[in-house]
């Protein structure tokens, strides 16, 4: 996929991930490996992780795992929980018109992104 | 020594982690080794520890380059939440109150719609009688530099003139008609404030 593209998904994904529980590093990346094509190298997740914290969309605590080391806890503040909604309603929206566009239409397509005339009757 | 960690493949690895971290601010340097060194932790137990596992575990991980790379990257990354926004994405990211209203005026109150506004309200009022407040009054709402308390100031002031010209012109003619009748003196002069109190160029008429 698109490095572009992938990264800017990946960070929601990672959010996404935090909105049930609070994770730990190597969970979240278990988590994203699951899905292919999503994360490339594990190590940059902590990159991220890290920026996430900066902005305040995510928050850190260090909790002892048992078996290890302790372990750092990454869980969602509500600016966090603000930015996943607002990318899911564009994600979908997004989706929806590139879908449109390549003919891959999924059927209702939400409110659709305007498209250029000449792109719009060319689908037609 | 936790189990892996002292692998000759992984003491070297984190060895060049440190390495290629070195430009790094110095917090942030042994924060991200130490989070390195407790994902392979974790990766190791899960995968085993012979020299397979640590191959397959450090190459899953990334080049220490790699790591370092996006480390940067996203440090010098744009506004907050909006890592997406320099590709082909719509702008996502908190609604982040702060970053949206700005926090101070653009340094110059006058651009070329600014400009317009005024001359047309002022000198517009002369030359182009009735499009020519009409034009100003458009280009000074379209002003973003200009406040809303601004906007409405000016077209309370482009409203009012022609009714200051009517009020002050009626006041003249009962004056010139009823020239004998004394009473009527302080009618006009208290007209007078009245139509200079506007502070705007385009009341002088």
């Amino acid at each position: 996929m698109l490095p572009q593209l992938r990264r800017g998904a990946l960070e929601f994904c990672v959010i996404a991930l935090l909105r049930e529980r609070p994770r730990y590093g190597f969970d979240i990346v278990r988590e994203l490996s699951e899905a292919d094509g999503l994360l490339t190298s594990e190590g940059t997740i902590y990159p991220l992780l890290s920026r996430l914290r900066k902005d305040g969309l995510v928050t850190t605590t260090w909790q002892e795992s048992g078996t290890g080391p302790p372990r750092r806890y990454y869980a969602l503040t509500s600016d966090g929980r603000t930015a996943l909604d607002r990318f899911v309603q564009d994600w979908r929206r997004f989706r929806d018109s590139v879908d449109r566009v390549l003919g891959l239409g999924s059927g209702q397509p939400g409110t659709p992104i305007e498209l250029p005339r000449a792109v719009a009757e060319r689908r037609d | 020594m936790v189990v892996g960690l002292d692998h000759p493949l992984v003491a070297d690895y984190l060895r060049r982690l440190e390495e290629a971290a070195r430009g790094l601010p110095a917090g942030r340097r042994s924060e991200l080794v130490d989070e390195i060194r407790g994902h392979v932790t974790e990766a190791l137990a899960a995968t085993g520890d012979d020299e397979p596992g640590v191959r397959s575990v450090l190459d899953r991980v990334g080049s220490p380059e790699e790591i370092v790379a996006a480390e940067r990257e996203l440090l010098a990354a744009e506004p907050p939440g909006q890592l997406g926004a320099t590709g082909p994405w719509p702008s996502w990211g908190p609604p982040a109150p702060e970053s949206v209203v700005p926090l101070s005026r653009p340094s110059s109150l006058w651009g070329p719609v600014e400009v317009i506004a005024v001359v047309g309200l002022t000198i517009g009022s002369f030359v182009v009688p009735i499009v020519g407040p009409i034009v100003g009054l458009v280009c000074a709402w379209a002003s973003r530099q200009w406040t809303r308390r601004e906007k409405i100031i000016a077209t309370l002031l482009t409203a009012l003139t022609p009714l200051v010209v009517v009020v002050a012109g009626a006041g003249l003619f009962a004056v010139r008609s009823t020239t004998s009748t004394v009473e009527h003196g302080p009618v006009i002069v208290d007209e007078g404030p009245a139509v200079q109190a506007p502070p705007a160029p385009e009341v002088s008429p």
